[in-house]
C-alpha cells in the first residue's frame, strides 16, 4: 500500500523533512555538548524522521556514532554508505558521551521542554488533503459518537488523516490544524483513517492543504503545542506516525 | 519456548470462528470483511484470503491502492472488493478495470470515472449522509448525484451496485434517526430508477446487535478481529475470539535502589505502545500480571516485578492475548489508556514481526 503511494505525484498524507534545519540544530547542540563526545539518537526511525535519510544528512558533522533501535537499523545505516557508526543501546556509554535527542528535530522532550527557546526549529511539516466537503447547519452532530456540535452554520472539511497514521482519536479536545492562513478546530472523534476539520466561512476545495503541524513561523501550530493539546510531548507524536504517511526530504 | 524477539501472532482459527459467527447472525444478510490498515495490523493478504476461503464475497478495502494490491494479491472476481475513500487526484482508470467498487458520494467523483473513458461500467455504490456529516451526500445533493449516475448507467459508464451509508453509534436513537433517513434516501433512489440496489448501512456493532440495521450487507471491521467496543461485553461473552497476541522477551531486568525488580522488553512508543500505558494496564509473564510503569522509552517498557525473583531474561511477556496466559485483551487496553482497542492495533508498526498460527 504505501509504495503505490510514494509513486503518487502529490501524496495525500506527507511529512516534509527538512534536512538543513536538523543540520542548523545539529551544530548549536554539538557546540553546546562539546567537548564531549557526541551520540545523536536516531531512535524509533529518527523519531519518525527517517534514520537512514538522517543520518546521510549529518554525516559531515562532529558527531560520534548514531543511537539506532534494531540491529536492521544500523545496518541500513551503514549500507547507504554514512560513515559515522550506528550504535545499539548495549554499546552506548553514558560516561564517556553526550546524547543528543530529539530537540535535534526541533521536538520537546522531558529533558527539553521548549526546544524553539534554544534555537531549535521544527525539522517536519505534517500536511494532508481534504477529501471532500461539507456545508453544515448549526448544531450538527459530527463524526462518531457526536461529541462535537457546530456552533453555526459551517464548512466541515474531510481530511485524510486518522488514528490509525498516529493522530489520537481524542485530538479532537483542543487539537486545531492550519487550513488557509489560520487554524481551526477538529470536529469531532478522529477516525481510523480521517478527521473533520471546522474551516467555518473559508471557501475549499477537495485537494487543498491542512497542515497540522510545522514551523510556528509560518503560521502552523508547532509540533510542541499540537502534542502539548495531546497530553504528549512531539517526540512521541513523530515517533508513532504510521508509514502510509509518506516522508520527503528538501 | 522462547522466541529471540518481538512479536505478533495471528490466530487464524479464531479468525475462521469470528467469520463463521458472524455469518451466522447476520443471515440472510451478507458479510463485508474490513481489511482497511493491513487488516488492522493483522495482515491484509493473509485475512482477505482467509475470508474469500470461508466463503466470504465482500472485500472491503478503504481506497483504490489498497484495492489494487488485493487484486495483485489473487483476490479475483467474483469476489467483490470496495473502496470509498477516494483521493481527489486520483485516476481511477485502474479500479475500473480492476472492477473493484466504488464508494461515490459527489458528482464530481462521477465525472472522475467518465474522465478515465474505460470501456467497462465502474461499480459504483452511492453514498447517502445519514448524520455522521463526513462524506455522503446530503438529503438536497441527494436526488442530483442518483440522477447524474443514472444517465451514467444509461451510457454504460456505471453500474449502480448498492446504495450505502455510514452511521455514528452514537445511541440507538439516533441510530434509528439514521436508519430512516437511509430508507428515504432508498426510496428516492427508486424513484429516479435504480433497480434494486444492494443496501449498506451498519458496521460491527450496530450489524451485531441490531436486525434492523443489517440490510442487504454488513460491513465488519473490528469484530472480525475479536475486537469488541470499550466499556460493553466481552469478545469471549459475544461468542468472538481475539485473533491478535503480541508478546516480547524480557530483554533486561535491573534491581531499583528499593529492591524492587524491573524488566524490560524492547517494545517502546514507537512501536505502538501507548502513552497511558504506565500505571494503567499490566502485562503477564509466567501467568502473573505485572504493571508497566514510567519511563515508557521510544523502543523500550519497563514492568514492575515487584519483589518477584522468578522472572529471567528470555521470558517471554505477553503484552495482549485473549486472556489465557493471564494478560489483557485488547479491550482491557483500550479501556485503561482511554481509547479503542482497533487504535491501538492499527498503529502498530509494521517493523514488529508477524507470524500465523
Amino acid at each position: 500500500m504505501s509504495s503505490a503511494l510514494t509513486t503518487h505525484p502529490s501524496p495525500p498524507r506527507r511529512a516534509a523533512i527538512d534536512l538543513a534545519i536538523v543540520r542548523g540544530n545539529a551544530r548549536i547542540l554539538i557546540v553546546e555538548a562539546s567537548p564531549h563526545g557526541i551520540v545523536v539518537d536516531l531512535r524509533g526511525d529518527a523519531y519518525g524522521h527517517g534514520a537512514v535519510a538522517i543520518a546521510a544528512a549529518l554525516d559531515g558533522e562532529a558527531i560520534d556514532a548514531f543511537l539506532v533501535s534494531h540491529d536492521d537499523d544500523a545496518r541500513a545505516v551503514r549500507e547507504s554508505g554514512v560513515s559515522i557508526p550506528a550504535i545499539l543501546r548495549s554499546q552506548f556509554n553514558s560516561a564517556e558521551a553526550r546524547l543528543i535527542g530529539p530537540e535535534i528535530f526541533g521536538l520537546d522532550t522531558a529533558t527539553v521542554p521548549d526546544p524553539r527557546g534554544r534555537g531549535l526549529l521544527p525539522a517536519m511539516t505534517l500536511s494532508a488533503c481534504v477529501l471532500s466537503i461539507k456545508r453544515v447547519s448549526a448544531d450538527e452532530g459530527v463524526s462518531y459518537g457526536y461529541v462535537y456540535r457546530t456552533a453555526r452554520p459551517t464548512t466541515l472539511a474531510m481530511v485524510c488523516l486518522g488514528y490509525s497514521d498516529g493522530i489520537d482519536r481524542h485530538a479532537c479536545n483542543g487539537g486545531r490544524a492550519w487550513f488557509a492562513g489560520s487554524t481551526h478546530p477538529i470536529a469531532g472523534r478522529v477516525a481510523m483513517d480521517v478527521f473533520m476539520l471546522d474551516v467555518g466561512e473559508n471557501p475549499v476545495s477537495p485537494g487543498d492543504e491542512v497542515v497540522l503541524f510545522g514551523d510556528e513561523a509560518k503560521g502552523y501550530p508547532s509540533p510542541v503545542s499540537w502534542a502539548a493539546s495531546l497530553g504528549k510531548t512531539a517526540a512521541e507524536v513523530t515517533a508513532s506516525l504510521g508509514d502510509r504517511i509518506v516522508r520527503s526530504y528538501a | 519456548m522462547t522466541t529471540s524477539t518481538s512479536e505478533i501472532l495471528i490466530d487464524l482459527g479464531a479468525l475462521r470462528h469470528n467469520l463463521g459467527v458472524l455469518t451466522t447472525r447476520v443471515a440472510p444478510s451478507q458479510v463485508m470483511v474490513v481489511v482497511k490498515n493491513d487488516a488492522y495490523g493483522h495482515g491484509l493478504v493473509d485475512v482477505a484470503r482467509t475470508a474469500v476461503d470461508a466463503g466470504v464475497s465482500w472485500i472491503g478495502a478503504l481506497d483504490v491502492p489498497t484495492a489494487l494490491a488485493l487484486r495483485e494479491a489473487g483476490i479475483s472476481p467474483p469476489t467483490r472488493i470496495f473502496a470509498w475513500l477516494l483521493d481527489p487526484a486520483e485516476d481511477l482508470g485502474p479500479a475500473i478495470s480492476a472492477s473493484i467498487d466504488l464508494g461515490i458520494s459527489t458528482v464530481d467523483q462521477l465525472h472522475t470515472i467518465s474522465a478515465a473513458g474505460r470501456p467497462d461500467a465502474a461499480r459504483v455504490h452511492l453514498k447517502i449522509d445519514t448524520g455522521l456529516h463526513r462524506n455522503g451526500a446530503t438529503v438536497d445533493d441527494w436526488p442530483g448525484l442518483v440522477s447524474h449516475a443514472r444517465a451514467l448507467e444509461n451510457q454504460g459508464i456505471v453500474e449502480i451496485v448498492a446504495v450505502w451509508t455510514h452511521i455514528a453509534e452514537a445511541n440507538d436513537h439516533e441510530d434509528s434517526l439514521s436508519i430512516a433517513r437511509f430508507e428515504k434516501a432508498v426510496d428516492v433512489a427508486r424513484e429516479l430508477g435504480v433497480r434494486v440496489p444492494l443496501r449498506h448501512l451498519a458496521a460491527s456493532a450496530a450489524g451485531f446487535a441490531r436486525s434492523d440495521a443489517r440490510f442487504d450487507l454488513v460491513r465488519f471491521g473490528a469484530f472480525v478481529y475479536g475486537l469488541p467496543p470499550g466499556d460493553g461485553p466481552s469478545a469471549e461473552s459475544m461468542g468472538l475470539r481475539q485473533v491478535m497476541t503480541m508478546r516480547a522477551p524480557v530483554t533486561a531486568i535491573d534491581v531499583l535502589p528499593d529492591g524492587r525488580r524491573r524488566a524490560s522488553i524492547d517494545l517502546g512508543f514507537a512501536d505502538g505502545i501507548s502513552t497511558l500505558a504506565p500505571g494503567r494496564i499490566g502485562v503477564a509473564v509466567r501467568g502473573r500480571r505485572h504493571p508497566i510503569v514510567l519511563p515508557l522509552e521510544v523502543d523500550r517498557t519497563w514492568i514492575d516485578l515487584g519483589d518477584e525473583s522468578d522472572v529471567i531474561v528470555g521470558d517471554l511477556v505477553t503484552v495482549w492475548g485473549d486472556g489465557s496466559a493471564g494478560e489483557p485483551t485488547l479491550q482491557e487496553w483500550g479501556n485503561a489508556t482511554d481509547t479503542m482497542s482497533e487504535e491501538l492495533v492499527v498503529r502498530l508498526n509494521p517493523r514488529v514481526p508477524r507470524r500465523l498460527i
